[in-house]
């Protein structure tokens, strides 16, 4: 039995998408044990990993980092951090090293941090090949030798194991390699002795932080307290909140499966799971199952090959194109609006940074973004207005500069600052090894 | 008049689901249609084999009728950001289903 529960502080969906000082301090006043994030996807593609580099920039995660390091340090709790810049292969796991090393030397402050690297021996990796112990995820075929000596760096994806061994050898901070989203946010609670299902489902509502509340795009991050038969989800921003449905319809978000999740060591089953209200802006959920299984670990490599260095942008979406003028001018408005923010610009005319920016000709008109819709913010989706709203409106397109989700439209679309300093993708077969 | 996905939806989203999953989300609009259309044949295997050239045998369906929606998966043809990539996060492969006549 658990003396309360174990409360997590998950600040943000990944490392240096932008941790909030105040929200921060707000879960370490409300009892945080500890503070886990996440800090890359392969959503992005496999560039990140052929080339061992980070798609967040050296400045937004040390900023993170500058935050989280000093909450962490004075309230004397742990700080991890999972899939280390990005792709969470070695080169990406020291990239952070040194950032966090830097930070701490800024802060004056000595933190005992744990590394844990997940980089694979392709000579191992062929031997277990050959003994029938790596088997293909569907729609893979078999892994061939060819596959793995195309790979510059091939991590084996990791759970909550090594994690709970660095808490316990006193790790103050972590930073781990490649490792399940849900890993990295559930070790400290599992090494506690929290409910297994709770602290696997808590994790995995949390891992896109303030994605699971309301209003996504109002704040950062979450506190899950997970407890003996159930956990309790609630935004770090006092003014969002969290309800039954926004917690439950995070189970659908980029999985292909919205009950069941493999992890490296079992399954979590959310079917039978129930949320409730506890207030207006927490949510409890219980009857999560854990069910334990041989071990696995999924395989992902990458390495450089032939690449696109041209990338044309269509867009389908119907609504979109019946109003491209207006999507047209919100879109660079936002892009203003975060150039300026990113570099601390002052708010001068539109039109003399549209012609600086975009570099080709451009309408002189760009207008400001309109009000952001609250809880609107996939730009991937075809909301249809609906007359229970009591009021028609015409669907429009969202502004791409408020959504936090890591399939937000940002990432897509190469008008932004471009995720790809050197546009090298080539999939290789990621598999799973017993 | 003919029904189609979008008269019953009140919001349909796509999206990666890893590098060799896309997965659709169809939010029916209301319980009604919820009951009436999530099990349609017409949201079948074979629609995402005609529409996306999917491997039917690998279609899941997910209905959550908890939040009156239906998840439908399919194994993409090609590895999210290969060289013949169209669409990294699929953001953009619902329009597709927009206009799937039900009735």
């Amino acid at each position: 039995m658990l003396d309360g529960p174990i409360k997590i502080l998950v600040p943000t969906g990944s490392l240096g998408a932008g941790a909030r000082e105040d929200e921060v301090r707000h879960g370490i006043v409300a009892g945080a044990h500890a503070i886990a994030t996440d800090a890359g996807s392969t959503d992005s593609g496999a560039a990140y990993l052929a080339l061992g580099i980070s798609k967040n920039n050296r400045g937004s995660v040390k900023r993170d980092l500058t935050i989280l390091m000093k909450a962490a340090a004075a309230a004397k709790i742990p700080l991890i951090v999972g899939t280390s810049g990005q792709a969470g292969g070695d080169l990406n796991l020291d990239w952070t090293r040194d950032i966090a090393v830097e930070v701490a030397a800024e802060l004056g402050i000595q933190p005992k941090i744990a590394l844990l690297y997940c980089e694979q021996d392709k000579a191992l990796l062929k031997a277990r090949n050959a003994a029938g112990k790596i088997r293909p995820l569907p729609p893979l075929g078999p892994l061939e030798d060819a596959s793995i000596d195309a790979c510059d760096h091939i991590v084996a994806v990791m759970g909550p194991e090594p994690y709970i061994a660095a808490l316990r050898a006193g790790a103050d901070i972590i930073l781990g390699g490649r490792t399940t989203d849900t890993a990295v946010l559930a070790s400290f609670a599992l090494m506690k002795g929290a409910h297994a299902g709770a602290a696997w489902h808590a994790a995995k509502v949390a891992e896109c932080g303030a994605q699971c509340t309301v209003q996504p795009s109002g704040s950062a991050g979450v506190l899950i307290s997970i407890g003996d038969d159930g956990f309790q989800v609630e935004p770090l921003n006092p003014k969002n909140r969290c309800d039954p449905h926004s917690v439950s319809a995070h189970m659908l978000y980029e999985n292909a499966n919205p009950f069941v999740l493999t992890e490296p060591g079992g399954v979590l089953d959310v079917t039978d799971a129930r949320y409730l209200p506890v207030d207006d802006r927490v949510v409890r959920v219980s009857g999560s199952v854990w069910t334990p299984k041989p071990y696995t670990m999924k395989l992902e490599g990458a390495g450089g090959g032939r690449y696109q260095t041209i990338m044309l942008i269509g867009i389908q979406d119907p609504d979109v194109l019946s109003r491209v003028d207006e999507f047209h001018d919100r879109m660079l408005a936002a892009l203003y609006e975060r150039t300026r923010k990113t570099m601390g610009l002052r708010d001068t005319s539109s039109t003399s940074r549209c012609a600086y920016m975009a570099g080709t000709p451009c309408r002189a008109t760009a207008r400001r973004p309109a009000p952001h819709r609250p809880g609107k913010s996939a730009f991937c989706s075809w909301p249809r207005p609906t007359a229970r709203r009591g009021r028609r409106r015409s669907p429009r397109p969202a502004t791409p500069t408020s959504s936090t989700s890591p399939s937000s439209w940002t990432r897509n679309c190469p008008a932004t600052a471009s995720p790809f300093p050197r546009p090298t993708l080539i999939a290789a077969p990621s598999t799973s090894s017993s | 008049m003919t029904t189609m996905l979008k008269d019953v939806c009140r919001h349909i989203r796509s999206k990666n689901a890893g590098p060799y999953w896309v997965t659709f989300d169809l939010f029916f609009d209301g319980p009604e249609n919820f009951a009436k259309y999530h099990d349609h044949p017409a949201l079948g295997p074979d629609l995402f084999h005609r529409l996306f050239g999917a491997d039917p045998a690998l279609v899941q369906r997910f209905p959550v009728p908890g939040l009156e929606m239906i998840k439908i998966s399919y194994a993409r043809t090609s590895a999210q950001g290969g060289v013949v990539e169209r669409d990294m996060h699929c953001g953009q492969q619902f329009v597709r289903l927009l206009d799937v006549a039900l009735d």
